[in-house]
C-alpha cells in the first residue's frame, strides 16, 4: 500500500535535486520501559519544490511527529529506527547540533497550531520577529523595518503600531498571522504548518488559508500542512498523504485521492465528514473491518434525523442579557442582550456563532454558572416540576439542578482523572436520588460495555471519554442537556457516532439538547432548529432547513460562505478577506453593521426589526426580504477591509 | 461500537496507582535509601522498649559518664542515663511530634488553600496576604513568640510549627488547586449544585494529592530539624524528656568526656533528615512533581 513517490502527475524524474522533502523508509519509535513503540513506520514520500503536501490523519496517526521530523526534531525518548529524512538535500538526522541550527535558520520554519501559546507573552511583536532575523543581527533599524514588512505581508492591520504590542493584545486569528510572519522571517524553503487553523472559527480560518495560499503563490516556497480537516487539505494542498497508525495508507495528488479514494480508510474518512449541503449524520467508520484488511466500503446512506412532533417546551429564555463590564463604557453594549429562544422536549437546538458571540456565556447562564443582568430563564417540565431559574446554581432547588446537565467540548478535562467511570456516573445518581438509574444502565445508554465502569479516564479513548461524559449527564435524568462544542475536538470518524448517540438520546428520552457550536456542517447534521448569534444578539432563528435555505441574514451567509468543505470548487469561492469580529458589541443599532455588505445609515443607530419570513423563521435586519435572498458572493466581494 | 475499539491503556496499572508509585520509587537507588532510612528510624523508635532494658529517664549516679561498654553500648551521660536508650526513645518523641505537627500543618494548609483558591476574590486576597505576612517573619522568631506566649509542651510546639509552616503549604497547594479548578469536571460538579467542601474533597484534592504527599515528606524533614533546634535552644522539650535537640544541648559541654552522648542524637537526627529528604525527592520524581518549583514555592 505504501506509495513509491509522490510527484505532481505520477511521472518519474531523474534529477531528484529539486525535491524539497525526501523521506525514505522513515521510521520513528519511542521507548517506554523495555518496549519500543513505533510512531511512524516506513514512511516514504517526496515533495517537489513549490508544492504543498497535506498530511491527513486522526489523532495518534503520527502526523505531527512526521511534521516535526522535517525540522529534525524528535520528542524526548523518540529515535529514528529506520530510514532517512532529507530536506533540501540535507539528511536532517545526520546533522550535528550546529549544522541543525543553521538548517533550521535557513531552510525550514514551522507555524504551530496555537500561535497564542507559541508567542512569548512578555515579548513585543518586533522582538519576536527579530529573534528569527538572524541575518540582520545587531541592526535594530533594519530588523524593525523588515518586521514591519513581514506584518504587512501577512496582512495584519496597522503593522507599524503592532510592532510595539504584546501577543495578548491580538485576537487568535491575528496571533496566527504573527506566527506566520515569524516563520516567514528567514525566507524558508519549506514551511511546516501544524493544524494552522484548527483553533479558529470558520471566518478567520478562511482568511488565514487565503493568506497562506497567497503567500505560497508569491514566495514560491514549499509547504507541508498537517490537518485533520479534509476540506482544508483539499483547498490548500496539491498532494496529500493519508496516515493511519504511523503508516501512509494512501498518497497522491489531492484531487485524485479525495475524489477517488482507494484505501478503505480514506473512503471512510471522506464519507464520515458531515457536509453543509447534505442534511443528516454521515455514516461512521468500521475500524475493525479496516484493520482486518477488508475492502470496506462506507454506507452511502446518510442518517436523516426527524424533528420531534408537537412542541412541548422544556426551556424558555426570554430577553436574557449578560454584562461583563464593571461600568458602562460609551459606545459598547452588553455582551449578551435581549436573547430569547426556546428548546422543546426531544429537540436539538443549535446555538451558532463565531468565538466571541456569547454562546458559552448563554449556556453558563442557563446552567446557573454565570450571573445574568436581566431576563428570565424558565424551565417548563412535566416530571421534575418547572419554574423560573434562579440566577446562580446555589439558589436553585435540587430538581431544577437535576433537570439541566452539561456535556463539554474537551473530553480530556471533563472527567476527573482520579475517579473511575463508576464513581463519576454514580455521583449524580446519588446526589439527585434518581430512581431506576444505575451505572450499567447509563453506560448502556451510551453504548459502552458495563465493564468500563471500573476504568479510569486515562484508559479510555477520546470518543469513549466523551461517551462517559454524556452518560454522567444522562444518568441524572435531566430534561435539558447543554452540549458545548461536544464533537469539535473529536476525530471525524468518532464524531458521527457521537452525533448519532445524541440523536438517539433526544428521541428515546425526550431530552432537549442545546447544542453550542461554530461548525455549521455539524449543525446541519444534528440540529432541528438553529439560533444564529452575533456579538451576543440573535440575528436569525429558524428550522435547520430554513437557515440553510436561500433567505438568510447577511451574517449567516458570511458563516456559510466561509465554510471550507470537501468537494467545493475552492477557486470559484469568494476570497474571504473580512474584518474580524469586533471586541465589543455596539451600544446602538445592528451589531453586524460594521461588517455587513448591506449596511445602510439606519443600521448604525436603530436596532433592526424582526422580519418574520415564516412562522418559525425570523431574521433581524433592516434590509428587506428580497435583498436577503441569496446575498451572493459578489455583493460581499465589495466589502473587503483591512 | 464499531469505531470505538482503539482503547488506550491496559487496565492493569492505572496512572498514579499505588503499585506504580512503589515500583518507581524502588527503581531509584537514592529514593529507596531514603525510605529505608525513614523506615529504620520508625522501626527503631517503635521497638525502643524491646531493644533496651533501661529507663530513658531514671538517673543512675553510680554509672555516670561511662564510655561505651557491654552494659551501655553507647555509654551514659552525666546523670548516668543510657545514651542508646535515650536516643531510641528520643526517636519516638521526635517522630511523634514532628509527624503530628507536619500532618496537621499540611492538612490545615491544604484546607485553607482549597478555600482561598475556590472562593477567590477578596477571601483569597485576605488569606494570602495574612499568610504572606506570617511568612515574612523568620521561622525561629515566630516559634519563639508562640512558645513565649503559651509556654512549653508538645502541643505548643505543634502549634508553633503550624504557625510557621502553614503559610508555605497553603501557597503551594493553592497554586496547584488553581490549576485544577478551571477543569470541566469541576464545572460539571458546580452545575450539579455541589457545595464547596464536597467539590474540594471529591474532585479537587484527589488530583493534588501527589503535591500534598511530597509537601508532607519535605516539610517533615524541616519540622524535625526545627523542633530539635527549638529544644536545643531550651524552648522545646523540657528535661528530662529524651529529646535529641535537648540531649545535644545537655551533653555538648561533656563532648571531650563522653562524645557518644552528643554524637548519638546528632547521627540519629541526621539520618532521619537525610532519609526524609531523599524520600521526598524520590516521591516527587515518581509522582512527576517538580521539586525545584516546590522548594522555590
Amino acid at each position: 500500500m505504501t506509495p513509491e513517490t509522490i510527484t505532481s502527475n505520477g511521472r518519474r524524474r531523474a534529477d531528484e535535486d529539486i525535491d524539497v522533502v525526501q523521506l525514505r523508509n522513515l521510521g520513528i519509535s519511542y521507548r517506554t520501559g523495555k518496549r519500543e513503540v513505533a510512531v511512524l513506520k516506513g514512511i516514504t514520500l517526496t515533495l517537489e519544490k513549490g508544492r504543498i503536501l497535506g498530511l491527513v490523519g486522526e489523532s495518534g496517526s503520527g502526523k505531527s511527529t512526521l511534521a516535526s521530523a522535517l525540522l529534525g526534531s524528535l520528542r524526548t525518548g523518540s529515535f529514528v529506527s529506520t530510514g532517512t529524512a532529507s530536506v533540501s538535500g540535507q539528511d536532517v538526522f545526520a546533522l550535528r547540533a550546529k549544522e541543525l541550527r543553521r538548517f533550521r535558520i535557513s531552510e525550514v520554519a514551522m507555524v504551530p497550531q496555537n500561535a497564542g501559546s507559541a508567542l512569548t507573552p512578555t515579548m513585543k511583536i518586533h522582538e519576536q520577529i527579530a529573534e528569527a532575523l538572524h541575518s540582520l543581527k545587531g541592526n535594530k533599524t533594519a530588523q524593525r523595518s523588515r518586521a514591519e514588512e513581514l506584518l504587512r505581508l501577512v496582512r495584519l492591520p496597522n503593522p507599524a503600531q503592532a510592532l510595539d504590542r504584546y501577543p495578548h493584545q491580538f485576537s487568535g486569528g491575528q496571533q496566527q498571522r504573527i506566527g506566520i510572519a515569524v516563520a516567514l522571517a528567514a525566507n524558508p524553503t519549506l514551511l511546516v504548518l501544524d493544524e494552522p487553523t484548527t483553533g479558529l472559527d470558520v471566518v478567520t480560518q478562511a482568511a488565514i488559508l487565503d493568506l497562506l495560499s497567497g503567500l505560497q503563490g508569491s514566495l514560491g516556497m514549499s509547504m507541508v500542512m498537517v490537518s485533520h480537516d479534509l476540506g482544508v487539505i483539499e483547498k490548500m494542498c496539491t498532494d496529500v498523504a493519508v496516515l493511519r497508525r504511523g503508516e501512509i495508507v494512501e498518497a497522491g495528488a489531492t484531487r485524485e485521492v479525495l475524489a477517488n479514494p482507494k484505501h478503505p480508510y480514506t473512503r471512510g474518512l471522506v464519507a464520515s465528514v458531515p457536509r453543509i449541503d447534505v442534511p443528516g449524520i454521515p455514516p461512521s467508520m468500521d475500524q475493525d473491518a479496516i484493520d482486518a484488511g477488508e475492502d470496506w466500503v462506507p454506507d452511502q446512506e446518510v442518517y436523516r434525523r426527524i424533528a420531534p412532533q408537537g412542541a412541548v417546551p422544556v426551556l424558555s429564555v426570554e430577553s436574557l442579557s449578560i454584562d461583563y463590564r464593571r461600568k458602562h463604557i460609551p459606545g459598547t453594549g452588553a455582551t449578551v442582550q435581549d436573547v430569547s429562544f426556546t428548546v422543546n422536549a426531544g429537540e436539538v437546538v443549535a446555538l451558532v456563532g463565531e468565538s466571541g458571540s456569547g454562546k458559552s456565556s448563554i449556556a453558563n447562564a442557563i446552567a446557573g454558572l454565570q450571573k445574568t443582568a436581566g431576563g428570565r430563564i424558565t424551565l417548563a417540565d412535566g416530571g421534575a416540576g418547572g419554574g423560573e431559574l434562579a440566577k446562580t446554581v446555589t439558589g436553585r432547588p435540587k430538581n431544577l439542578r437535576q433537570a439541566i446537565q452539561l456535556i463539554f467540548q474537551n473530553a480530556d478535562t471533563s472527567l476527573n482523572p482520579r475517579q473511575s467511570v463508576h464513581t463519576a456516573i454514580q455521583r449524580p445518581i446519588n446526589l439527585f436520588s434518581v430512581k431506576n438509574a444505575s451505572v450499567p444502565q447509563a453506560l448502556a445508554d451510551v453504548d459502552l460495555p458495563a465493564s468500563y465502569a471500573q476504568r479510569l479516564p486515562g484508559q479510555l479513548s477520546g470518543g469513549q471519554r466523551q461517551r462517559v461524559g454524556i452518560a454522567r449527564a444522562v444518568a441524572a435524568a435531566p430534561s435539558l442537556v447543554l452540549a458545548d462544542e461536544v464533537v469539535s475536538a473529536l476525530d471525524v470518524s468518532v464524531q458521527s457516532s457521537i452525533l448519532r448517540l445524541m440523536d438517539e438520546l433526544s428521541r428515546e428520552k425526550s431530552l432537549g439538547f442545546l447544542f453550542i457550536t461554530h461548525d455549521l456542517a455539524v449543525v446541519r447534521a444534528i440540529a432541528d432548529r438553529v439560533v444564529v448569534l452575533y456579538l451576543g444578539r440573535v440575528v436569525e432563528e429558524g428550522t435547520v432547513e430554513e437557515i440553510f435555505a436561500s433567505i438568510s441574514h447577511p451574517y449567516s451567509r458570511l458563516l456559510l460562505d466561509s465554510v471550507i468543505e470537501l468537494g467545493d470548487d475552492h477557486d470559484a469561492k469568494r476570497k474571504a478577506v473580512k474584518d474580524e469580529i469586533p471586541a465589543a458589541p455596539p451600544e446602538v443599532g445592528c451589531p453586524f453593521a460594521s461588517r455587513c455588505p448591506l449596511v445602510r445609515d439606519v443600521c448604525h443607530t436603530v436596532a433592526p426589526p424582526t422580519i418574520a419570513v415564516s412562522a418559525t423563521h425570523n431574521i433581524k435586519c433592516h434590509a428587506d426580504v428580497a435583498e436577503l435572498t441569496g446575498v451572493s458572493a459578489e455583493v460581499l466581494e465589495g466589502t473587503r477591509t483591512c | 461500537m464499531s469505531s470505538m475499539t482503539t482503547t488506550a491503556a491496559p487496565a492493569s496499572t492505572a496512572p498514579g496507582s499505588f503499585g506504580r508509585m512503589v515500583r518507581s520509587i524502588l527503581k531509584s537507588r537514592t529514593a529507596t535509601f531514603g525510605f529505608a532510612l525513614v523506615i529504620l528510624n520508625i522501626l527503631l523508635a517503635l521497638l525502643a522498649p524491646v531493644l533496651t532494658s533501661y529507663d530513658p529517664i531514671a538517673t543512675d549516679a553510680m554509672n555516670a559518664l561511662q564510655e561505651s561498654s557491654g552494659a551501655h553500648l553507647l555509654g551514659t551521660d552525666a546523670l548516668g542515663r543510657d545514651t542508646l536508650t535515650r536516643t531510641l526513645f528520643g526517636g519516638q518523641y521526635a517522630l511523634a511530634i514532628s509527624f503530628t505537627a507536619t500532618a496537621l500543618t499540611v492538612l490545615l494548609g491544604s484546607v485553607i488553600a482549597g478555600i482561598a483558591a475556590y472562593r477567590g476574590g477578596i477571601v483569597d486576597d485576605i488569606i494570602t496576604r495574612v499568610l504572606d505576612s506570617v511568612l515574612a517573619v523568620p521561622a525561629i522568631l515566630s516559634m519563639l513568640v508562640v512558645v513565649t506566649i503559651f509556654g512549653t509542651g508538645p502541643w505548643v510546639i505543634i502549634l508553633a510549627v503550624m504557625v510557621v509552616y502553614t503559610g508555605g503549604v497553603t501557597r503551594i497547594v493553592r497554586a496547584t488547586v488553581m490549576d485544577v479548578l478551571p477543569k470541566d469536571y469541576i464545572t460539571a460538579a458546580k452545575a450539579r449544585g455541589e457545595g464547596m467542601f464536597s467539590i474540594l474533597a471529591r474532585e479537587v484534592f484527589p488530583n493534588v494529592l501527589d503535591i500534598i504527599l511530597v509537601e508532607f515528606a519535605m516539610r517533615a524533614s524541616w519540622v524535625v530539624l526545627l523542633i530539635s533546634s527549638l529544644s536545643f535552644l531550651g524552648f522545646g522539650a523540657s528535661p528530662p524528656t529524651p529529646d535529641w535537640g535537648l540531649m545535644v544541648a545537655e551533653n555538648r559541654n561533656l563532648m571531650s568526656v563522653v562524645p557518644l552522648a552528643t554524637l548519638s542524637p546528632i547521627v540519629a537526627l541526621a539520618t532521619l533528615i537525610v532519609g526524609l529528604n531523599l524520600a521526598a525527592d524520590g516521591l516527587a520524581k515518581s509522582l512527576g512533581v517538580d521539586r525545584m518549583k516546590e522548594v522555590l514555592g
